[in-house]
């Protein structure tokens, strides 16, 4: 065990040492804050001023109500503040006032123009022109706006009061809460980010430390330095010394990443306040969660690294390895795909296959745990599953790559690969 | 030497080979090896490429698990404590390019269950003899290749093994540095540890060695102490030197009856009598035909001719008699 240690500290030591820990230590926090930071900064953006023109040939008074749909902000997401005139259509031709108002949209004084047309109340189109024309946001201000104005004039007509019936259609406020004993509770859009970062941590720390392990080895068969090593410790050992120290250091970082999450949000009203904006309500995680994801996100990460091990003793060149690790993703992938039926429905059919096929299972059973209570039997079953098949693996990996580490030149075959493990 | 190390199985071989075999597929690489290296030996193990060299010496490091046989070291059996008490140079070598010199042998002799502390000091010393005493903070890939392989060297002998297994060890090498693995090979003889060469160039382990094996096709064709293996080899042998080569001269020699066989080196020919000859009437017979010599003198049979011998030319192809000088 002291030499499988001494393996293990040197591929956690080499690992933490390198350029590339010490800038994904960094980025990573850096890419959540920067990914938060421009949500808020994308919902605060769109609050220019806009000019706008309407041109009223109904007769009945429309363009004035629109006006003062549009002008007023309540309700609107958006925040855009919207200056408007009124022209009511007289004599005028319409062909010479459209091309005034493109002159004026040519030179800045004016966003767009829109054309109320004599039959707009009883069902005619209303046409918005302007160079603002792409922005959904604000369409949907000048359409709502309309929309208001138009059943206004509608219910007029029909001797209703608009104010009374708009105060009685108000829309009534909702919100929602995950609520359950042994899963986590809080808002559905807080469960829904949590979910994913779970599911992702997995995906992406098999990725990117499987991929090490993968580098590792083939650097060593190529380099020529594994010889030496297992002259001295068994290859198992060095593989279970790369394999442990490799995720150790994966641990290590994805720590960093969680203290500093943990500061942030301690400091998170603060940070909010600054920004204009509330704090978002953190769901609450029972423990029985937190240790779900642990034993998963282990267990996955060792499952996919006895893979990778085993890929990179076949392989001869990076190239070649790249094309190796294809096979093994393909494992992984179906797990991101289960992601959005398991949030659906925690407890259907594909979220309980998710939970007991084991390449799958350390993707899905962490999500599950967080919206479900996860039946016993079936966590027991996955948990179990995946072990076992995380022993035969890992030991399957170990043969193919105690003959793999010597074996130079070209690429094995599949045959040579089944001989190996017969053999060894 | 070490006093850490156990030398309480002093008389036992250090090595103890007995029907040692490995096959890949239908290749046999080794068939049925026995083999003693006593302690203090310096030990030639012999034979072209492919004849089974490094698969039993991988086999003696439990690099690769024989298909049967069995292996002794140091009086028991091939325990990780035995494999601590041997120090290893392989033919194919390599170190990790990105780690710090003095972290890389840290981590070599940790291997071989050295403390760091322990290491340390050693490392210094063994740093400064070879002049590389200011870079042991350079990255390995830092260095130049014979500097590389310099640290190589010590990685394998940093531990102060009883046994060291150089597989090769001259190949690659450039000449300063075989130079370097020369002395240090002869330090560790002169401390009494035992060597195991495993190589091709046989004149060269000749020279060195006191025992020799060598193998052919996976299998032995003769072991023992050298003095042995030439005396009980059989058959005389004579070097002549001719004072002024000539094709008719050599043709002369040739042409004798009790000439078996000869081989032409440079200038000299050595020649392997048939059984029954006599080297006398070889010497009357030459002059009466006016063969003239500067040199005629008996001589033991050198390994290659023995080897030659054994197994016939096809077998001895990869065989080198001269050192190979590095492609570095």
């Amino acid at each position: 065990m002291s030499r499988t240690f001494t393996v293990i500290r040197r591929e956690f030591t080499e690992m933490v040492r390198t350029k590339a820990f010490l800038i994904g230590t960094i980025l990573g926090p850096v890419i959540m804050v920067g990914f938060f930071a421009l949500q808020i900064v994308l919902a605060q953006s769109g609050g220019g001023e806009r000019q706008v023109v309407v041109v009223d040939a109904t007769g009945q008074g429309l363009g004035e109500r629109v006006a003062a749909a549009l002008e007023s902000r309540s309700g609107a997401e958006s925040r855009t503040q919207f200056t408007t005139e009124v022209l009511v259509l007289g004599d005028e031709d319409p062909e010479t006032l459209r091309a005034g108002f493109q002159e004026r949209i040519e030179a800045d004084s004016l966003d767009g123009y829109l054309w109320l047309p004599a039959g707009a109340v009883d069902g005619e189109t209303v046409v918005y022109e302007g160079k603002n024309a792409t922005n959904i946001g604000e369409l949907e201000r000048i359409r709502g706006a309309v929309q208001v104005a138009v059943q206004g004039t509608r219910l007029s007509a029909a001797g209703i009061d608009a104010a009374r019936v708009a105060e009685a259609l108000r829309p009534v406020p909702f919100d929602a809460r995950k609520t359950g004993a042994q899963a986590a509770s809080g808002t559905p859009i807080a469960l829904y980010i949590l979910t994913y970062i779970l599911g992702f941590a997995v995906y992406m720390v098999v990725i990117l430390y499987g991929n090490a392990v993968m580098r590792g080895v083939l650097e060593e068969k190529r380099d020529r330095v594994v010889e030496v090593v297992v002259s001295s410790i068994r290859a198992t050992q060095l593989m279970a010394g790369k394999v442990i120290g490799i995720g150790a250091a994966g641990l290590v970082q994805i720590a960093i990443w969680i203290g500093f999450a943990a500061a942030v949000l301690m400091k998170g009203e603060a940070i909010a306040a600054r920004f204009g904006t509330a704090m978002p309500e953190l769901p609450a995680v029972p423990l029985s969660v937190g240790l779900i994801f642990g034993f998963f996100f282990l267990a996955g990460f060792f499952l996919y690294a006895g893979m990778y091990a085993a890929m990179g003793a076949i392989a001869t060149t990076d190239q070649e390895a790249q094309q190796l690790q294809f096979p093994v993703i393909m494992l992984l992938l179906p797990g991101i795909m289960m992601m959005t039926p398991v949030l659906n429905d925690p407890d259907g059919a594909i979220a309980v296959a998710g939970s007991l096929i084991p390449f799958t299972a350390p993707i899905v059973m962490p999500m599950r745990a967080v919206v479900t209570g996860i039946p016993p039997l079936q966590l027991t079953g996955s948990i179990l599953i995946v072990v076992l098949t995380m022993l035969v693996l890992l030991w399957t990996s170990a043969k193919i790559y105690r003959i793999g580490i010597l074996s130079t030149g070209k690429r094995a075959s599949l045959g040579e690969v089944w001989r190996w493990l017969r053999t060894a | 030497m070490n006093d850490t190390h156990r030398m309480s199985d002093g008389a036992a071989p250090v090595i103890e080979v007995r029907g040692l075999s490995k096959r890949y597929g239908e290749v046999t690489a080794l068939s049925g090896l026995d083999l003693v290296v006593p302690r203090g030996a310096t030990y030639g193990l012999l034979g072209p490429n492919g004849a089974g060299k490094t698969t039993a010496i991988r086999m003696l490091l439990r690099i690769i698990e024989p298909d049967a046989g069995q292996i002794r070291l140091f009086g028991g059996s091939l325990s990780q404590g035995a494999l601590d008490r041997i120090g290893y140079l392989p033919e194919e070598r390599g170190l990790y390019k990105r780690m710090r010199v003095r972290r890389l042998l840290t981590f070599m002799a940790s291997l071989k269950g050295m403390s760091a502390r322990d290491a340390a000091p050693r490392i210094t010393a063994w740093l400064e003899r070879l002049g590389l005493g200011d870079r042991g903070e350079a990255r390995l890939q830092e260095l130049s290749k014979g500097n590389q392989q310099k640290i190589q060297f010590v990685s394998a002998v940093l531990h102060e093994p009883e046994l060291v297994i150089l597989d090769e060890p001259f190949s690659g090498l450039d000449v300063i540095n075989q130079q370097v693995l020369k002395e240090i090979v002869l330090d560790l003889k002169r401390q009494g540890r035992t060597i195991v060469f495993c190589t091709h160039m046989i004149e060269q382990a000749e020279k060195t060695c006191d025992h020799v094996c060598i193998l052919s096709r996976g299998e032995k064709v003769v072991d023992g102490p050298i003095s042995d293996v030439r005396r009980n080899h059989g058959g005389e042998y004579v070097a002549i030197g001719l004072e002024q080569w000539s094709r008719e001269a050599v043709d002369a020699v040739r042409g004798s009856r009790m000439v078996a066989a000869l081989r032409e080196e440079g200038h000299e020919i050595a020649v392997t009598l048939r059984p029954a000859a006599d080297a006398q009437a070889l010497l009357e017979e030459l002059l009466g035909m006016g063969v003239r010599l500067r040199r005629f003198e008996r001589v033991e049979p050198s390994l290659e001719q023995i080897f030659l011998e054994r197994v016939g030319v096809g077998a001895a192809a990869g065989l080198t008699v001269e050192p190979e000088v590095a492609h570095v």
